[in-house]
């Protein structure tokens, strides 16, 4: 059986590729390997957080303006800021079709800001509900307090409050740590210190609310902002919001370490969008190599079939996803053997340098239309988005999960009008 | 010493990432389950070094593979929890239920001829609860009925050497088609004799042996893939293109383990093994498609987790797209937590059912004339757990057959 396209990676890109070909009616499968990046990530979605000289952005559809004048070679110079922001209005409309209401700032166009498990504060388009939107200005904020619930690992209040701490706003803020230690009513005995994120929010019953309620409002009642692990909110049970009535605090969720209970809800929303639109999504599927002749894709090869579409789109990721392949050689492509487009300095001696690494610009040529070439041939029936693009630093710009999405959002696009839809 | 002798030394490439960990069904309904990637790569390290080190809550993990999905380093967790488990276990509290339990095909030869009378006592309360508290099999659980005539007795009396088809496959039907769904097999027939294709039992085969390495009996189960490989041997030999399954499960071990188990990685026969989707989509793209006629059915796909860890997942979504007239939606990949015989231990039950509610709760919402899934077992729950009937997608085919 043809398919009108096969996409190849079930991540951010892959998916949201699959969503806005379902939508326009075609017969589209989503092949998968591994498990998706999202499972690690915050399930916030960033579009530009810092300009050039290192400065935070604060409207990031004007900020992709400049930005792509600088680089013109820059994804994002592909589609321009409006374009960009439609793509992102549009995934943000499909994903509320689930259920799952991506917050954006209050004010219209304006980034928001994030804080992460490491006390960081890092500007965001899109954040999860429950983990909220701050102001752009904290002028309201006088005292804030991270919680964790004694033992368990994948969330450091300590840490998180000394790295608050280090932001200049934050100067004479009161900023402190609280552990409650919680019966765990629900845990069948077991401890934090062995649980995950995933299942702490299983663990927790009715008296650790109870428990949760009355100490935080003995010990922090005046606190401004209280900043909890993110597993207060899993299968169903909402005891975020149950913790919000008792106290009244502003009670927010932080992404913890893998597994992200955020990262996974945002992953299982797309996934559960795409099969209602009609899409297929086939785990544990490689595709191992392309056939390409004449400047088209004929076919890819699975371990167990060849496979034929109209048209593939390839969002298989950056180096841990196995997008692209790093050796002594080189950066390559390892389905279709594309152009590359390498750094010319790999990397930088200082892990943190603010300019970021080479590697992490390094990737798969692209023309205007997203389409890759082989020894400079452009594939016409073959389009290419989200991380192994050429020519942006997800990291340093805090734009991995705007250039995924714009980028999988033009990439249907074009496959759409190619079918005359 | 060599510590790794014997040892499955793919833990070595794990990050650590804990993708494993976020897919792991038990862990996330079990908080007291340290999840895969403590018990298989983090844990084997130390059971290297000594025994003591195994932990008691490895019995919890239900063998669905779905962490190896998730590795992006190929690192074989499942195996390496089964393995030791079955190194370092102290054994099963009880012993004759892991026995009954596990030995489907015997089970199914005595329940030959009275069948009425034990699928009749087995839905009695006195018998349940009897099975509860002497043997742990839960209660609440629903047992398969047994059909009243096997399908190995129904195809020597209506169809051994009737066939008349110039390419011919063989069959490995496995215990559930024998002694509980003769009527797949028999679609199964139907739907390739529409190929112009035969259809050949194996002069003999035996339980495929999942429930037995899931219940401990390794030996057995070694003995049995020996067996069965024999068979398949014997049956390529004499003129069959390949052999087919219509068990996710029972195709996975006879393909996938059974090299694994023997120690024969090549020139063995287990290649020759095909999921019955696998074989009909080949057949189907070389242009061998027979006439089909709408059904007009709206239908929910459940994917088996060892269907997925095969890649084959592919194979039946794009069988049941050629048929015409369906209404097709993939239901959100959750296991439904049955497992094989896990879901029927008493202390695995409420385990077993919290899996499967998410997946329960689609079925229901989704308001569709069936649910189609490849594996027995999750037919066995989802019926059990739900409203729904469960049908096998080559028996959707036959439906949709002109004839």
């Amino acid at each position: 059986m043809k398919h009108d396209c096969l996409v190849i990676g079930g991540g951010l890109a892959g998916l949201t590729a699959g969503i806005r070909c379902a939508e326009a009616g075609l017969k589209v499968t989503v092949l998968s390997s591994g498990e998706s990046a999202l499972t690690f990530s915050s399930g916030a979605i960033d579009v530009l957080g810092m300009d050039t000289s290192g400065m935070p952005v604060r409207h990031p559809f004007q900020g992709i303006g400049r930005l792509i004048v600088e680089q013109p070679d820059h994804p994002y110079a592909l589609l321009g800021g409006n374009s960009v922001y439609r793509a992102l209005d549009w995934f943000q409309g499909q994903v509320a079709e689930t259920g799952l209401k991506l917050v954006t700032a209050k004010i219209l166009e304006e980034n928001h800001w994030r804080l992460t498990a490491a006390g960081a504060l890092r500007p965001a388009w899109l954040s999860q509900p429950t983990a909220g939107t701050l102001d752009w200005d904290f002028d309201e904020i006088r005292r804030v307090v991270f919680v964790n619930f004694t033992g368990f690992l994948d969330f450091m209040p300590e840490l998180a409050s000394a790295g608050l701490k280090t932001n200049k706003a934050f100067e004479h803020v009161c900023v402190s740590s609280l552990n409650i230690t919680l019966p765990l009513e629900n845990g069948s005995g077991a401890t934090a210190d062995t649980m995950r994120s995933t299942q702490l929010a299983r663990a927790i019953g009715e008296s650790d609310i109870e428990l949760i309620s009355s100490t935080l409002l003995e010990k922090v009642g005046d606190a401004d902002l209280v900043a909890m692990p993110a597993c207060l909110n899993v299968a169903g049970r909402n005891w975020l919001e149950e913790l919000r009535r008792r106290t009244g605090l502003n009670i927010i969720e932080v992404a913890t370490l893998p597994p992200s209970v955020h990262g996974i809800g945002l992953l299982r929303a797309l996934r559960s969008r795409f099969a209602a639109l009609g899409g297929f999504y086939v785990p544990a599927v490689p595709v191992k190599q392309g056939v390409v002749s004449n400047g088209r894709v004929e076919s890819v090869q699975t371990p167990d079939d060849i496979l034929e579409a109209n048209h593939y789109i390839l969002t298989t990721g950056s180096y841990f996803s196995k997008g692209m392949t790093s050796k002594q050689q080189g950066v390559s492509e390892p389905v279709f053997g594309l152009d590359m487009q390498a750094s010319e300095e790999f990397c930088d001696s200082r892990f943190l340098a603010r300019e970021g690494h080479g590697f992490n610009r390094t990737g798969v040529v692209f023309n205007k239309h997203l389409q890759p070439s082989i020894n400079g041939q452009s594939i016409e029936n073959l389009h290419v988005a989200g991380a192994l693009l050429a020519g942006y630093d997800p990291i340093i710009e805090g734009s991995g999960g705007g250039v995924a999405i714009s980028t999988a959002w033009k990439a249907a696009g074009e496959v759409i009008e190619k079918m005359g839809l | 010493m060599n510590l790794f002798k014997d040892s499955d030394r793919s833990f070595d490439s794990c990050l650590k990432c804990t993708a494993c960990s976020s897919r792991c069904p038990v862990a996330s309904v079990r908080p007291d389950f340290p999840g895969p990637k403590q018990c298989g790569p983090d844990g084997e390290r130390l059971r290297l070094k000594s025994p003591d080190f195994l932990d008691e809550a490895l019995k919890y993990c239900t063998g669905c593979k779905r962490c190896e999905v998730a590795c992006p380093s190929d690192v074989h967790i499942s195996d390496i929890i089964a393995d030791a488990k079955a190194r370092y276990g102290k054994g099963n509290k009880f012993k004759i239920r892991e026995f009954l339990l596990s030995h489907t095909d015997l089970m199914g030869t005595m329940t030959r001829g009275t069948a009425p009378i034990v699928n009749a006592v087995t839905k009695t309360k006195t018998a349940k609860v009897v099975m509860h508290k002497a043997l742990g099999i839960d209660q609440r659980r629903q047992f398969p009925p047994y059909a009243h005539k096997s399908f190995r007795s129904w195809y020597k009396a209506e169809l051994e050497d009737k066939q008349v088809f110039a390419r011919n496959v063989s069959y490995f039907h496995g215990c559930f088609v024998n002694y509980n769904l003769p009527e797949l097999g028999i679609d199964t027939i139907k739907v390739l004799n529409a190929m112009n294709i035969g259809v050949q039992l194996l002069k003999k085969e035996k339980c495929c042996g999942v429930p037995l390495v899931a219940n401990g009996f390794h030996k057995k189960a070694k003995a049995n893939a020996r067996f069965n490989t024999d068979s398949i041997e014997q049956a390529i030999d004499s003129g069959s293109e390949c052999v087919i399954s219509t068990s996710s499960s029972c195709a996975f071990m006879l393909r996938e383990d059974y090299p694994r188990m023997l120690g024969e990685t090549e020139g063995n026969p287990h290649q020759q093994v095909n999921y019955i989707t696998r074989f009909l989509t080949q057949e189907f793209k070389n242009g061998n498609k027979p006439e089909l006629k709408p059904v007009n059915l709206r239908v929910g796909y459940h994917s088996p987790c060892h269907l997925i860890r095969s890649g084959g997942v592919l194979h039946t979504l794009s069988l049941l797209r050629e048929i015409p007239g369906l209404q097709l939606h993939q239901l959100e990949s959750n296991c439904c937590g049955i497992a094989g015989t896990y879901g029927f231990k008493k202390e695995n039950y409420n385990t077993s059912q919290d899996i499967g509610e998410p997946l329960f709760h689609q079925i229901e919402e989704g308001e569709f004339d069936y649910i189609v899934t490849d594996c027995e077992t999750c037919k066995m729950q989802i019926e059990m757990s739900t409203s729904a009937e469960v049908i096998h997608p080559v028996s959707l085919l036959a439906r949709a057959l002109d004839v």
